[in-house]
């Protein structure tokens, strides 16, 4: 990969798309930003191809292990690799507005909300969706980077840690660059050496 | 000026936010009492809502609060003060990113980060697995309408490849339809 090219030239098509795309994965992220993934790697990865399964994933942890919103971060990521400044001015758009337009309209509406029966239930039901597409995500995913001992042993630890130990996510993905590094690092070192 | 003091705690919220919306929920519900501009039952409405509807509660609280508190722009501008800290970030990390993406080290850190996401992701999905069918208080844990949903929905994904989204809105109405 170039560092300075965009993977798409900047095109009024393209860019439109990428608005369109993102409103469509913005509209759906419901509950949470990592409910975004399954979306994304459905419209963006399957579908138009814009970006490849290990360029998500890495989106992904460049989210959760920054500050801010993990689906605007997300968003910004991959508008930016797609066209560059741009690209991401209108990803986040795309994935932003139709939350802001559904919570004026109710802010505009209703000086007091509250909740609803029929809607907890829709809810109850989205979650149940939501995690089935990501753990259908989860397993395409890990076909593409679990490709060795070392990957399944980085894998299940850090899954341990996080959902049975609650550790801080920062810190999971951090030791785990580290761990990376070293590995493969030795790993070449030991190959290179004669 | 009430709008810069909009812009300068929603521009706070979207820096030190971490972690995602769960946690974020406290430092936002506190950093809006401190200013007066909405009341705890009145947060926990809007939280409730925001699960309700698509986007982060930061951002809903933003585009909500903002309107209370400055109309129209005011939401505008709240909105855009809670996403800016993320782009500033994301965009400078991704350019040293594609900088050094071809250097061996930066290869051998990904090769590690790669795995380790996936499984965050995974975890991701038992957290919402906890929120819908897994029910500590039921027989074996289980709400059995729910789970129902899930393994259809797992099915419909993972063997006949369906439509994410339309698998979300079906999902929505099995939902109100089952349970």
């Amino acid at each position: 990969m170039n560092d300075n090219t965009n993977l798409k030239e900047i095109d009024t098509k393209v860019l439109w798309d990428l608005f369109i795309t993102f409103f469509k994965i913005g509209a759906f992220t419901i509950g949470g930003g990592l409910a975004m993934l399954p979306v994304i790697e459905r419209e963006i990865v399957d579908k138009k191809g814009y970006i490849d399964k290990e360029e998500i994933i890495d989106a992904f942890a460049v989210a959760q292990s920054l500050p801010g919103i993990i689906s605007v971060n997300t968003a910004i990521y991959v508008g930016y690799r797609i066209s560059g400044i741009i690209g991401s001015i209108v990803s986040t758009l795309g994935t932003v507005l139709p939350s802001f337009i559904t919570i004026l309209i109710i802010a505009i509406l209703f000086p007091a909300v509250s909740g609803n029966i029929m809607v907890n239930k829709a809810l109850t039901g989205v979650k149940a969706g939501v995690a089935a597409v990501i753990a259908t995500s989860v397993i395409s995913l890990g076909k593409r980077v679990i490709k060795n001992v070392f990957a399944v042993i980085l894998t299940v630890v850090a899954f341990v840690l996080a959902a049975v130990f609650d550790f801080s996510i920062v810190f999971i993905i951090l030791a785990g660059g580290l761990t990376g590094y070293i590995y493969y690092t030795l790993r070449r070192i030991k190959h290179d050496t004669p | 000026m009430t709008l810069l003091k909009l812009f300068y705690v929603f521009f706070k919220i979207g820096l030190v936010g971490f972690g995602g919306g769960y946690a974020m929920l406290t430092m936002i519900q506190k950093e809006l009492e401190i200013q007066g501009w909405i009341t705890a039952a009145e947060f926990s409405n809007i939280a409730a809502i925001s699960q309700m509807t698509p986007g982060p509660i930061a951002i809903n609280a933003a585009t909500y609060v903002g309107y209370r508190v400055e109309g129209f722009w005011g939401s505008l501008l709240a909105t855009f003060a809670v996403t800016l800290p993320s782009y500033i970030l994301v965009i400078l990390v991704l350019r040293f990113m594609m900088k050094v993406k071809e250097s061996k080290w930066m290869e051998s850190i990904m090769k590690g980060i790669r795995p380790v996401t996936v499984a965050l992701i995974a975890s991701a999905a038992i957290f919402f697995a906890y929120e819908s069918f897994v029910d500590l208080s039921l027989p074996l844990f289980i709400d059995w309408g729910a789970f129902a949903i899930f393994a259809l929905a797992f099915l419909a994904s993972f063997r006949f490849k369906v439509d994410t989204i339309l698998i979300i809105m079906l999902s929505a109405i099995a939902g109100m339809v089952i349970l």
